[in-house]
């Protein structure tokens, strides 16, 4: 293995404080090449950790639609998705048709992160309206196949929707902060009218904030039939893409606290759709959520049987606490005795241990099974 | 089964528009753990023992009282709720103070975690250097208010320990015929008022003193609101609001009573001869901001600690619920609004928060209070 592929095995393993370390240092080069490569098994822990990023152009400007970006092979025409290889030629486009905002607004991020919510919001409030008229009517940017890996064909179905959804740039980043249910359904109703491409975009990103937002949800289906057959697919593509990414997502080689919230969340969604198809007689959707609820179920037991049974007896309170968040999803999902057995045995190893200090060992058996079984136990 | 949720015991039904006459009948805030326990208060028991007032679990308006026994009906406490409310059924009177040093007693023996132990113990050394200093303000303002001015001689403030302590009791032992008691009996309850009048705050000390402290940190949590609900979208800076009103609401009250407790410090002697005549009426003075302020450093450590996990909004939901009732009698007219629940807790599997993660983040708010994990 090369040193870039020892590297990027080793920040697999890294904790989440090297993860964001490495991730600011790579952040801050101004060319960034094979260090973007390094850092790209990090995405989907990226995406779940959200640790505080240097705030550059690009970075702000695609932020509102941050949770539809997909590695580029991974992108299907149609799909309500973005490829992260159109960023950086779109920003590029940007700057070259607005240099002056460019520069200023380059000043405004210069030492920032995303933690500074203020200058965040008046950055974004200058950028995200002024991006979204451009890329609403801007041809492709030059040289746009050999960058991106796209047919120029791609461009307008893929960006048009885009600038739309930028419009709603500080709404969309607004509901990330909330995670208002009322806030993402008026959402939803403004950008109806601006076709179905755009709908199915918002309606992935939506339900990716707020997945158990059974409102939303409906409100969704509500929009699909008003959009005649144009609208039910759009919004079928995007509630069989937002199904697809569950598989997707418990496949990831992930720490299990971060494994534990991606799958409560793809649990949560597989359940509001399950029980919205019910109700809207899609029997195929129904069998796909189903099937991804399987492959949830799968992996959360496997995952928690290998964590129980490596983790040391004194191990400390934040890896039980990441294995009972498991076990709290992994009921959701499927047999619940799987779980009881392995915390079980997980306390027995436990109430075995001399060397543990009684009082460490009341903790540790209270966050296992409760502080009534601690007590039988300990 | 592991579980955070208790047996579904017979709960007795919530009182609704609950509003107590006192501050005794509302009980003193208690640094629980277990999540369903959140704003609980404790307080003593008409029928003897100890009770708890505690917000309706499900969200909606009302609280439950009922004796420790019946906690269970409503869920299964964490050990270290268990062993502070044992401690705390040997409390002779219950107070925040009571409350503070039970908590923090408890916690330094590790059933709330390391972290938690270790700032109690943190906590314990300041403590003793706060007494410490409080006594030694306490010497200067004496001095100060008793000697006849002397041109040239050193201002107490300034004076060696030893010297200080000399011109202290010298100072005592003039008073000590006026009261009719000994000057070791008035040292001794120079050092009482000391350590009654340390979280108040004692001369120059006085801004960095627990209840100043406090106050000084929910007028940030106030200003803290303002500037979310100016960047917060329509809709989502109602809690904020509540909270913040509530806050601001609570500040001139709380304000009014410290000024009135620290200028009692203005004459120490008329202080002394009523505290020998009536401790607990001197206490009840003392101790009103104390009262007034009980159960907001919760709310505004909440605040403060920004988990990733929690967005605001829920995070807001729950300082809502937390927000203290006023009682009726003390508070001017009930010149602070009363708030409305309206959120049901974060908890449960479906938050990003399992049951294990909330009651992890409870011990951690306490490791981050300022005066301990009391």
């Amino acid at each position: 293995m090369n040193r870039l592929g020892a590297l990027r095995r080793d920040l697999l393993d890294a904790a989440d404080g090297q993860v964001a370390r490495v991730v600011a240092m790579v952040d801050r080069m101004t060319e960034r090449g094979a260090a973007d490569a390094l850092i790209a098994p990090l995405r989907p822990r990226l995406a779940m950790l959200r640790p505080d990023r240097a705030l550059s152009l690009t970075r702000l400007l695609f932020l509102p639609l941050d949770r539809l970006i997909v590695p580029a092979p991974a992108w299907r025409p149609g799909e309500p998705s973005i490829p992260r290889s159109v960023l950086v030629p779109l920003a590029a486009a940007l700057r070259a048709a607005l240099p002056a905002q460019a520069l200023a607004l380059d000043a405004m991020l210069d030492g920032h992160t995303t933690a500074d919510a203020t200058v965040l919001i008046a950055a974004g409030g200058l950028l995200w309206p002024a991006a979204a008229a451009l890329l609403r009517s801007a041809p492709p940017p030059p040289r746009w196949h050999e960058a991106t890996g796209l047919p120029v064909a791609l461009h307008d179905p893929l960006v048009r929707p885009m600038a739309a959804l930028l419009a709603e740039g500080m709404a969309l980043h607004q509901l990330a902060c909330s995670e208002d249910a009322a806030a993402a359904a008026a959402l939803l109703r403004r950008v109806a009218a601006s076709g179905p491409a755009v709908l199915a975009m918002a309606v992935a990103l939506v339900m990716a904030i707020l997945p158990d937002a059974g409102e939303v949800l409906r409100l969704a289906e509500e929009l699909a039939g008003q959009g005649g057959a144009e609208g039910r697919a759009a919004v079928d593509r995007a509630l069989d893409f937002l199904i697809e990414g569950t598989a997707k997502s418990s496949a990831e080689p992930l720490p299990l606290a971060l494994l534990a919230d991606q799958m409560r969340r793809a649990t949560l969604l597989l359940d509001g759709l399950a029980a919205e198809s019910a109700t809207t007689q899609r029997p195929g959707r129904r069998a796909r959520i189903v099937a991804a609820r399987r492959r949830l179920d799968e992996t959360c037991r496997a995952q928690f049987s290998d964590a129980a049974a490596q983790l040391a007896v004194a191990a400390p309170e934040a890896a039980l606490r990441d294995l009972r968040r498991l076990d709290a999803v992994g009921r959701r999902l499927g047999d619940a005795g799987a779980y009881d057995r392995g915390l079980q045995a997980l306390a027995r190893r436990m109430a075995g241990e001399a060397q543990m200090a009684p009082v460490e060992r009341l903790r540790s058996l209270e966050i296992l099974l409760g502080p009534e079984a601690a007590l039988a136990w300990g | 089964m592991p579980s955070g949720a208790g047996p579904a015991a017979a709960l007795p039904r919530p009182i609704e528009g609950w509003q107590p006459a006192s501050f005794l009948e509302r009980g003193v805030a208690v640094p629980f753990t277990t999540p369903q326990l959140a704003g609980a208060r404790l307080r003593a028991s008409e029928r003897g023992g100890l009770e708890l007032v505690v917000p309706n679990i499900s969200g909606a308006l009302g609280v439950y009282i009922l004796p420790w026994e019946g906690v269970p009906a409503l869920c299964s406490p964490t050990l270290h709720d268990r062993r502070l409310t044992e401690r705390l059924a040997a409390v002779r009177r219950v107070s925040p103070a009571a409350v503070r040093q039970a908590a923090r007693d408890v916690a330094a023996e590790g059933l709330a975690g390391r972290e938690a132990a270790a700032a109690a113990a943190a906590a314990r050394l300041r403590a003793e250097e706060q007494r410490r200093l409080a006594n030694y303000e306490m010497l200067v303002l004496l001095v100060q208010q008793t000697e006849p001015q002397e041109p040239g001689r050193v201002p107490p403030e300034q004076e060696a320990r030893a010297a200080l302590e000399q011109r202290a009791r010298a100072a005592l032992t003039g008073l000590a015929p006026r009261f009719g008691r000994s000057t070791e009996a008035l040292t001794i309850m120079l050092e009482e008022l000391a350590a009654l009048f340390g979280p108040i705050g004692i001369g120059r000390q006085a801004a960095a003193a627990r209840l100043p402290l406090a106050m000084a940190g929910l007028a940030a949590l106030a200003d803290g609101l303002r500037v979310w609900q100016e960047q917060a979208g329509a809709g989502d800076g109602v809690d904020a609001a509540r909270v913040e009103a509530a806050a601001r609401a609570m500040l001139p009250l709380a304000a009014a009573a410290l000024a009135e407790a620290q200028a009692l410090l203005d004459n120490l002697p008329a202080l002394l001869r009523d505290w020998a005549a009536d401790p607990a009426a001197v206490t009840r003075r003392a101790g009103e901001a104390d009262w007034l302020l009980d159960g907001w450093q919760r709310i505004c450590l909440l605040w403060q600690h920004d988990d990733e996990r929690i967005s605001r909004a829920a995070t807001l939901a729950e300082m809502v619920e937390l927000v203290p009732v006023l009682p009726r009698a003390g508070v001017g007219d009930g010149a602070a609004p009363r708030l409305c629940r309206r959120s049901p807790r974060v908890e449960g599997w479906r938050s990003a928060l399992a049951f294990q993660d909330l009651v992890a983040r409870n011990e951690m708010l306490r490791t981050l209070a300022p005066d301990g994990p009391g």
